[in-house]
């Protein structure tokens, strides 16, 4: 019995510092999702889109366009730092990589039409504050990007 | 030495990237060349002022993200193309200088803002460019939503053909 004490006793400094070194280490980041939508900006008519109800208003108020289409979404889980490829859709597509998730989520964007870079862009994100890409001409209107990260 | 590469050399200068036996050469240039020696002044004088956010008529993001949502309002109204032509011109132009400006700030760190401001975090966009030919992009943030816009504004023609069909 009195062994078995000694060795718990001896077995303490060790988880202590287990314990104090589980503590210390820097958490492992959460992994981020980031979401994007094609939208097609123009001003001729189209049917209102409920999936776009959070956004048109300010788009609207943004750009002007009187109509915006729902052209095609992504979301995808990125650890970080992490890269993932969102298919927008009509020949578009995202390349994200993430590369830190402090203070904001920082992001290189690669906008791809096809194998053509149409844009190019590192930014950091807010959570849950869309950053807006666009100005891509197509079918009599105008391509808008929103990138949003949770 | 010729002007034309003395323009260059007067420019790698003021970028600090002349090495210094060239810089000799361009001294002598400009000893006998009144030409270049004005546009050195000329062009030391445009830098201090832009540093110094100085430059009249220069425009603010508003001012060009306006003439920019001037456009795209007429994009697909059917009107003569001259004046697409024009304000598309000016858009790419302070587009041009906006985003200059953006990276600027980007670069140097932001401009000191009110504390209220201050304290929200903002995004940030660290660089920007686009691989389409004769476009620019723009950097505008909308003040209201704090929704960060990355533009590109096509090149001339491009958007001429869409507006005008």
């Amino acid at each position: 019995m009195r062994g078995h004490s000694t060795a718990i006793r001896g077995m303490l400094p060790l988880l202590a510092f287990l314990l104090l070194s589980v503590a210390a280490s820097p958490a492992a980041a959460e992994p981020v999702k980031i979401q994007a939508t094609l939208i097609l900006a123009s001003n001729e008519p189209a049917a209102q889109d409920q999936r776009l109800d959070a956004v048109e208003y300010k788009l609207r108020r943004i750009f002007g366009f009187e109509y915006y289409r729902h052209y095609g979404e992504q979301s995808g889980i990125v650890n970080v730092p992490g890269a993932t490829t969102l298919n927008l859709g009509s020949g578009y597509r995202l390349q994200l990589q993430v590369s830190d998730a402090k203070d904001g989520v920082r992001t290189a964007v690669q906008w791809f039409r096809g194998d053509e870079v149409v844009l190019n862009t590192t930014v950091r994100m807010q959570r849950r504050v869309p950053v807006i890409l666009g100005g891509i001409s197509h079918g009599g209107g105008t391509l808008i990007v929103t990138l949003v990260a949770e | 030495m010729n002007c034309r590469d003395a323009l260059k050399w007067i420019s790698m200068d003021m970028d600090g990237e002349l090495p210094e036996r060239r810089r000799a050469r361009l001294a002598e240039h400009l000893a006998g060349c009144a030409t270049c020696r004005a546009a050195r002044e000329s062009w030391a004088v445009a830098g201090e002022r832009f540093r110094a956010r100085e430059i009249p008529g220069m425009p603010t993001a508003e001012a060009a993200w306006a003439d920019v949502r001037r456009a795209l309002r007429q994009q697909g109204a059917r009107e003569a193309p001259a004046p697409w032509g024009t304000r598309l011109a000016w858009a790419a132009a302070t587009a041009a200088v906006i985003g200059v400006v953006s990276f600027m700030a980007v670069w140097r760190g932001r401009e000191p803002v009110a504390p209220e401001v201050a304290a929200k975090p903002a995004t940030e966009v660290e660089w920007v460019e686009t691989g389409l030919p004769g476009a620019t992009p723009m950097v505008y943030e909308d003040a209201e939503s704090g929704w960060v816009v990355i533009w590109i504004v096509e090149a001339n023609g491009k958007e001429k053909g869409h507006a005008g069909s």
